[in-house]
């Protein structure tokens, strides 16, 4: 198996993996099942193999590892903002709960009892590794060399959420407008700094980088069209990058 | 001649009471046959809830629990809410908790599955709050399309 294969596999088992969290509260709340049963049956599986990725990654595809690690730590850290303006919102009633609270009783099926101590830490925990989940995402997609891409990154994702059976099931209309003007505004300013932190942390810790995703890509695609020298030295110079 | 007349009037009356009472507790208690299965019927409720803006706070499993005494049977009622409606409510009047979360029961019985519950602005009337009726007006719509969703 050639280089950049190798490469897109590894890229693809980690978008996949990363994906698991964030879409499981949406799945959870459109009622395909309890947040705790996915949680047991899909999250925590996929903690593994990411963790195992990244370890295999660091053997095969260095570059790759280090890049997902670094990405997801400051996806991590960047959820920190967010946290910022969502809790100030929150205490504003600008929005009609606290959601890593409601996630938590949710994971551990514990609804009707309100929320505990173990609970709100996993609660929290699961929110974090979201920020954390959809910064690896956006390492792997967008690479860390535009910053600005992130802060576009993040607006996605808060519109996303206002669009996502979450909100739905919540009982806010579109946009949580039937609520307050002042959920929607939230959760943007909350996304769209969680963006911009992960945009500039992301550069910050991995250095700028174009993305491996696409990278790889052009890579196959060049050598198997036996593209002319220049392309197939760029894809040289790729799978050494990758390489190392 | 006016003694029997008044007892006639009384006796009429306390029929009256004793068949309208059963009529109208059936119109507060609402059945919806499900044209699924007890498994399927249980999914498109969970989905249902999802979507009219409501969640599933709770579960009780009778039907499972039952087992436990000999019984074999399916039955299982949700506890249905939104918190915040709920929130509203129960600053309204806390004797609210009561009746919220709404219960939602799913069973089956010779083989065919029924979703039944009671409406809300008959068991939250009871507070004389004219907020929470007006709640548990809206709440009554949202059982109805829940159950109509579910069963369908």
């Amino acid at each position: 198996m050639n280089t950049q294969l190798k490469s897109l596999l590894l890229l693809g088992i980690v978008m996949l993996a990363a994906a698991v969290g964030p879409n499981l509260f949406p799945a959870a709340m459109a009622g395909h099942g309890s947040l705790a049963e996915m949680a047991t049956r899909f999250l925590l599986p996929s903690v593994a193999v990411l963790v195992v990725a990244a370890a295999l990654g660091y053997l095969w595809r260095r570059a790759i590892a280090r890049l997902v690690v670094l990405g997801g730590l400051a996806g991590i850290i960047a959820t920190l903002p967010l946290e910022v303006v969502r809790l100030t919102g929150f205490h504003l009633e600008y929005m009609p709960g606290n959601l890593p609270r409601l996630m938590g009783v949710l994971l551990l099926d514990r609804f009707a009892l309100g929320p505990s101590v173990a609970s709100d830490i996993a609660g929290w925990a699961y929110h974090f590794w979201n920020g954390a989940c959809f910064a690896i995402l956006y390492v792997v997609i967008f690479g860390t060399a535009r910053r600005w891409v992130g802060v576009l990154y993040g607006f996605a994702i808060g519109i996303g959420f206002m669009v996502s059976p979450v909100v739905t099931s919540l009982g806010v209309g579109k946009f949580g407008l039937q609520f307050s003007i002042g959920f929607p505004i939230t959760v943007t300013l909350a996304h769209l700094a969680y963006g911009a932190a992960l945009g500039i942390l992301a550069a910050r810790f991995a250095g700028r980088q174009p993305s491996p995703l696409l990278q790889n890509f052009r890579g196959l695609f060049t050598a198997r069209t036996g593209g002319a020298t220049k392309a197939h030295v760029e894809t040289q110079g790729a799978s050494q990058a990758s390489n190392n | 001649m006016r003694v029997k007349a008044t007892f006639l009037a009384i006796m009429i009356l306390a029929a009256f009471v004793a068949f309208a009472t059963p009529a109208s507790a059936q119109q507060d208690r609402v059945v919806v046959e499900s044209k699924h299965s007890f498994e399927q019927t249980i999914k498109n409720l969970k989905s249902a809830v999802g979507q009219g803006g409501m969640m599933v706070m709770a579960e009780v499993d009778q039907g499972n629990m039952l087992k436990m005494t000999g019984l074999d049977l399916k039955a299982t009622t949700f506890l249905v809410g939104n918190p915040t409606v709920g929130k509203m409510l129960f600053q309204r009047n806390h004797g609210v908790g009561l009746y919220v979360p709404l219960r939602v029961f799913v069973t089956e019985v010779n083989g065919k599955t029924s979703i039944s519950y009671e409406k809300a602005s008959t068991q939250l009337s009871k507070f004389n709050d004219s907020e929470i009726n007006k709640t548990a007006a809206m709440l009554d719509e949202k059982l109805e399309g829940l159950a109509r969703m579910a069963g369908m």
